[in-house]
């Protein structure tokens, strides 16, 4: 079966959360092993922020949801890193 | 646990909204409303020569729950619409709806609770400073007594909530409690030229 091992996500969000909440938050997911997060942009209200995810078979919906309960929306898949499951 | 739920959507509410500065501000200036406006009932009775404990209790229960309601109200309305305000300007940042989020959830829980202590503060304060008054009623101490005793426990609350503001504003408590007392010794001050008057 074909997981997703890699993610890298262009995400706007405000200020708060924060991106340590935010990224606490998307570790706690099943399947998911590390959460990496840069601000690239800061503006007044909002802020440019990119998630990498790593993990041994992400769920995209369960990220989605959990970066939308924290306020904030996916602009774009950057980068995906697909393989097959050791199981 | 419903009850560990709570403290941690207050405490997430709080870390979101910043809310904890508004409520200690809420805290003490309604307080204080409180403690002047049953200071005011006391003393006015007093001057007026009122013998029955239960008028002044009553008219200071009265005045405590029309004190709670309208913080209560007025806050939950007007914290609302202000934390409305801020949502839809986010969302129009971020061109999303930000309904049923963290944000969302965050800042209805701050209006519960900045109304809450909005109406409970007063409540509380004119409370304590009538209980005098409720033990005169059942002829547990004199009327003179809790007259004296609802005055002491009225400069005793102003002090009190100077005190808390000195500590929170790393300002000298003595001071700041003393402040507090001389607005109801003003107040009093007014009250007696006012009634003198009359």
């Amino acid at each position: 079966m074909v997981v997703v091992k890699k993610l890298e996500l262009d995400v706007l969000k405000p200020h708060k959360p924060s991106i340590l909440e935010l990224s606490k938050a998307l570790s706690k997911l099943k399947g998911v092993d590390n959460c990496d997060i840069n601000i690239i942009e800061i503006e007044r209200d909002v802020e440019t922020v990119i998630v990498q995810l790593q993990g041994s078979d992400i769920n995209i919906g369960e990220i989605r949801k959990i970066i939308r309960d924290n306020g904030a929306t996916i602009h774009n898949i950057d980068k995906v890193t697909t393989g097959k499951n050791a199981k | 646990m419903p009850l560990f739920r709570i403290f941690s959507d207050l405490k997430e509410a709080n870390r979101l909204t910043g809310v904890g500065e508004l409520l200690r501000r809420y805290f003490a200036m309604n307080g204080f409303d409180g403690a002047l406006t049953t200071l005011g009932i006391v003393f006015g009775s007093y001057l007026a020569g009122v013998h029955e404990p239960k008028i002044v209790l009553f008219t200071a229960m009265t005045a405590s729950v029309a004190m709670a309601v309208s913080g209560f109200w007025g806050t939950y309305l007007t914290e609302k619409s202000e934390r409305m305000q801020d949502l839809l300007h986010l969302e129009s940042k971020m061109l999303i709806n930000l309904d049923n989020t963290k944000l969302s959830r965050a800042a209805d829980m701050a209006s519960w609770e900045a109304s809450f202590v909005n109406g409970t503060s007063p409540f509380l304060m004119a409370i304590i400073i009538a209980t005098p008054f409720l033990l005169a009623r059942y002829a547990f101490i004199g009327l003179t007594t809790a007259y004296y005793a609802a005055f002491a426990l009225a400069i005793t609350i102003l002090f009190l909530l100077g005190a808390f503001l000195g500590r929170v504003s790393n300002q000298n408590i003595f001071i700041m409690g003393a402040k507090m007392v001389a607005a109801g010794a003003f107040s009093i001050l007014i009250a007696f030229l006012l009634g003198t008057g009359l």
